[in-house]
């Protein structure tokens, strides 16, 4: 079942190349068509996952590289479940949300969009770290592509810093991947293998633990993006179309947070907790640096950058102070960054579509021409700036909630931080909100959304609901691998 | 087996190479396009009869040369190797009025040349099909003889040459002097039992690390490549940074591994910084190149260092890793660098000086699955997964932290970021920077069979390596 979900895009590029360029509708339609299926098959595997249960399920498993002991390897927990369905619908959302946005090169411009979600679905399906690797790579080039074709003025430097930045970082993780591979056969004998179920539990000297960590930390944190290693962000998002956006900001940082839970906490314990009061640091300095930077920006779609850097901060912390109530605070965190930041792009990117400008200067009195559109943008806004009843107020009160039984320092921070978030998206709310429109010849691009908008946005506000009022549904599931993950990371 | 089973393959590269002169002084002008299928249908059959030598063993003419996995393996280089530059060369030839039968005959001597080179056994042996090998590759670097820059190339390559050849043939003679021997195996066993701090030794190694650094592009003895790069025969170029960069590999294994694999473990180290300085070099070297021969030039020469890294991580006897990694590596890398030299080929034919960067800038919009394969082989080259670059360079990781060398390691990790940049760069010309010119490139049903083939293998090996790697493993069982 997750070898479709994951290759069914290829099913999509499959369909697309021999259709004719021009047929822009036709290739649209059958993207949304694949990428939507696929959606419905991971709702489908929602229903179907057993929540009562750490261990990892759908698996499927066959031989790969066999004379390396490599595996192709799939299965998912509640972790990986969740990150799925949010790439599953993230990824349709991308491409409908680019319906009239992107008018050259179309054909291209849906294969790199299928080829991402492919890559995207590969990492959070694999239990091979190898399978991993491989799929961590692939979701580079596509978005390269995307960034550097479809992007703004200063493309070319947005993108190459991009894949520099994430490039450098990964191949350090391959070397530790190599060493760990060897230190794994060396205490635990048989067979040498990559599978990370059988790579926990080995007790790595200390030693050793600390580069590999290290490395790890080379690949996960450029991802998240963690400060200091954020400043490749800014700039791609600044550049990416739309969807590039949505994809990068929703999706792609998760793939930092999913690695430190899913590899570096349970394979490498004893760093874990080693750097723990390092990466709370780190993460503390993120929470607050992204959100001040935020306060100064003048582009809008530069504002919801910094603010994913602060909120992205919170996951980091939540992950590293090894209880309950932060880890899973940090994982909902996470889906609730997806929904809440890739909806936050999309209301830029409708604006930008319209008027061409992210100047927050520039525009004022958006409610007045399009209210359908500020009351679902305000809900989106809302949930950012963390209001009870909204998913980000969950995600964000756990993290807290954990972090003061642990660092009551960093704990009161980022509380403080709670506070600057409403000042800057309040502000940035009235600003193109409401006062008045600042720039009269704009009047006229400012019509309401249209179907399709209110189509893609509504999903996402009322999952932001949803997960505000009854995160139930989804602390749930992410129970059992939680207390799980937390096992695997007590230091013998 | 007899000598005529196990130089099956020479002779009929011998035989070819001979046809080839022959039809060529024969035939009229306007039938020498089908030179091509002759020359083709030459290596497929070398290439089969090779193939079908797998697993035998048996050794010739007193010891001179021998038959093993081994030299299947890189036989098997050199013919693929060869197939593909006949498969690239007539578009470009017929363009520029080249000659065709020289050309082929030229090819099929220097492959001839590259195959003894790996099927030697003897120090003698190993020398003249070296020299066999580089004096016909000297000659198809100046095939263009009325274009300045392919004399130029020639000349460079022809005076830097001869006297790297000339470094190592002294170099043997010391390793002969110190031993006594000329077989490779002999002296093995004469180093077995020899004082190893002999001082003989060091100057024979230092003399045959650097005659085999010339020929293979080690920093700090590449200063020829890129000027021979640039100016010879794209096609010839393309041969020229894989077949005998490949075949100097064999010779370098031949003479670590098979000749003195008893004292190998005490060069690893030289070998290993060798290796780091050579990728680190020509990587930054390569950031500030606007020609893309260039550019390919200093490429090929980091990933000598790469490769390199496979012999320095080997230990005889203990651990074969890193020569099977080494042999991957060449296997894989043939394929992505002549299917990017196919690529300038290509781009050339329609306009004769496109190798600046910005004869791709929009390569998409005038020829979109060239701009295509191109990237396929720039990601590659990068080692992306999943392509076969990466699996050839995870393969290296993998024998050099096997050896505990996780330095050289991190140093292949930093260099392939620093190389993503220029490779990069290329993609980004051809897709991301506008175009208004619209030349037309040609259409030759050879070179996209070529690019065809060597693009499907950069797939195929990168997403189900298995068998090429159990070929590369199987291989090393016995030289």
């Amino acid at each position: 079942m997750l070898s479709l979900v994951i290759f069914l895009p290829l099913i999509g590029v499959a369909l697309l190349l021999p259709m004719n360029p021009g047929a822009k509708k036709l290739l649209r339609l059958t993207t949304l068509a694949v990428m939507f299926v696929d959606w419905l098959i991971t709702v489908y595997l929602m229903f179907a996952f057993d929540r009562t249960t750490a261990n990892y399920q759908f698996v499927e498993r066959h031989a790969w590289i066999s004379s390396l002991g490599l595996e192709y390897h799939l299965g998912a927990d509640g972790l990986a479940l969740l990150m799925i369905f949010l790439t599953g619908l993230l990824s349709w959302i991308a491409v409908l949300s680019s319906w009239n946005a992107v008018q050259t090169r179309v054909k291209e411009y849906m294969i790199a969009f299928l080829l991402l979600e492919l890559g995207m679905l590969g990492v959070f399906c694999s239990l091979d770290m190898f399978q991993f690797y491989v799929f961590w790579e692939i979701v580079l080039v596509p978005m390269y592509i995307i960034i550097g074709v479809w992007g703004g003025p200063r493309k070319l430097y947005a993108t190459i810093k991009f894949f520099l930045f994430t490039f450098i970082g990964s191949l350090l993780m391959l070397v530790a991947i190599v060493a760990l591979y060897f230190e794994h056969q060396r205490l635990a004998g048989g067979a040498p293998t990559l599978d990370v179920t059988k790579l926990t539990g080995a007790n790595y000297p200390l030693a050793f633990q600390i580069p590999v960590f290290l490395a790890f930390f080379a690949a996960f944190a450029v991802k998240v993006p963690l400060w200091p290693l954020h400043t490749w962000l800014p700039d791609a998002h600044v550049e990416a179309p739309t969807a590039g956006s949505v994809i990068l900001a929703g999706v792609m940082l998760k793939l930092g947070g999913y690695g430190f839970l899913r590899f570096s906490l349970p394979i490498l314990p004893a760093a874990a907790h080693a750097l723990a009061p390092l990466m709370i640091a780190l993460a503390t300095i993120a929470i607050l640096y992204g959100a001040y930077v935020s306060l100064a920006q003048r582009d809008w779609k530069k504002l919801v950058a910094y603010s994913s850097v602060s909120h992205m901060g919170f996951v980091i912390l939540g992950v590293f102070i090894f209880n309950q109530q932060g880890m899973e605070g940090a994982i909902l965190e996470m889906f609730n960054h997806g929904l809440i930041t890739g909806g936050l792009f999309l209301c830029v990117g409708i604006i930008y579509e319209r008027v061409h400008d992210r100047e927050l200067a520039n525009l004022g009195g958006l409610a007045h021409y399009m209210p359908t559109y500020a009351a679902l943008f305000g809900i989106i806004m809302l949930g950012s700036v963390g209001l009870p009843g909204l998913a980000g107020f969950v995600g964000e009160f756990l993290v807290m909630l954990g972090t003061f039984s642990v660092s009551p320092v960093a704990g009161w921070l980022s509380v403080a931080v709670i506070i600057i978030a409403a000042c800057y998206l309040l502000w940035m709310f009235r600003r193109v909100m409401f006062v008045r429109l600042n720039t009269p010849r704009y009047e006229h691009e400012l019509i309401d959304l249209r179907p399709y908008e209110v189509l893609y946005l509504l999903p996402l506000v009322a999952l932001i609901i949803w997960v505000g009022i009854y995160p139930a549904t989804w602390l749930g599931m992410l129970d059992p691998t939680v207390t799980h993950i937390l096992a695997q990371t007590v230091v013998k | 087996m007899s000598g005529a089973y196990v130089l099956m393959p020479e002779i009929v590269v011998t035989v070819l190479a001979m046809l080839m002169l022959l039809l060529d002084a024969v035939l009229k002008e306007h039938h020498k396009a089908s030179l091509t299928w002759v020359a083709l249908v030459g290596f497929a059959l070398a290439l089969t009869l090779n193939l079908y030598q797998w697993g035998d063993t048996g050794s010739a003419y007193a010891g001179m040369v021998g038959l093993s996995p081994f030299t299947v393996f890189f036989e098997t280089i050199f013919l693929i190797s060869a197939l593909l530059v006949v498969l690239m060369a007539p578009a470009y030839l017929r363009e520029r009025g080249l000659p065709f039968g020289e050309f082929y005959a030229l090819l099929a001597f220097a492959v001839l040349g590259m195959m003894f080179t790996a099927k030697s056994t003897d120090l003698i042996s190993l020398f003249v099909s070296i020299e066999l090998m580089v004096i016909t590759v000297y000659i198809l670097a100046g095939l263009a003889r009325r274009e300045r820059r392919s004399n130029e190339a020639s000349l460079k390559y022809f005076l830097l040459g001869a006297f790297a050849s000339s470094i190592l043939v002294y170099g043997m003679s010391w390793l002969y002097g110190l031993s006594g021997q000329t077989n490779l195996a002999k002296i093995a066993v004469f180093l077995r039992t020899a004082d190893l701090r002999s001082p003989i030794l060091l100057i024979a190694v230092g003399l045959l690390v650097v005659g085999l650094g010339f020929k293979v592009a080690l920093v700090p003895f590449h200063a020829w490549t890129p000027d021979a790069y640039e100016g010879a025969p794209t096609p010839a170029t393309a041969f020229m940074a894989v077949g005998p960069k490949a075949a100097a590999f064999a010779a370098l294994l031949r003479i670590f591994i098979s000749a003195m694999g008893p004292v190998q473990a005490d060069y690893t180290l030289l070998l290993g910084i060798l290796a780091a300085v050579t990728m680190t070099v020509a990587n930054l070297i390569a950031i500030q190149q606007t020609n893309i021969k260039r550019m390919l030039a200093y490429s090929s020469i980091a990933h000598s260092g790469y490769i390199l890294v496979g012999l320095a991580a080997a230990r005889p006897g203990n651990s074969t890793e890193g020569i099977a990694a080494l042999l991957f590596y060449l296997f894989v890398y043939s394929f992505m660098t002549l299917g990017a030299f196919a690529i300038v080929a290509y781009v050339q034919a329609g306009q004769k000086q496109a190798e600046s960067f910005d004869d791709y800038r929009g390569l998409w919009y005038r020829a979109p699955l060239t701009a295509l394969t191109m990237t396929v082989f720039m990601l590659s080259l990068t080692g992306v997964p999943p392509l076969a670059g990466f699996i050839g360079k995870i393969y290296l990781l993998y024998a050099a932290v096997h050896a505990n060398m996780v330095w050289l390691a991190i140093v292949i990790a930093v260099n392939s970021a620093i190389s993503a940049y220029y490779y990069l760069r290329v993609t980004v010309v051809m897709y991301m920077a506008d175009t208004h010119e619209r030349v037309p490139l040609y259409r030759s049903p050879f070179i996209h069979a070529m690019l065809g083939v060597a693009c499907l293998a950069t797939f195929v090996i990168g997403i189900f390596p298995d068998t090429f790697l159990r070929f590369a493993q199987a291989a090393i069982l016995s030289f």
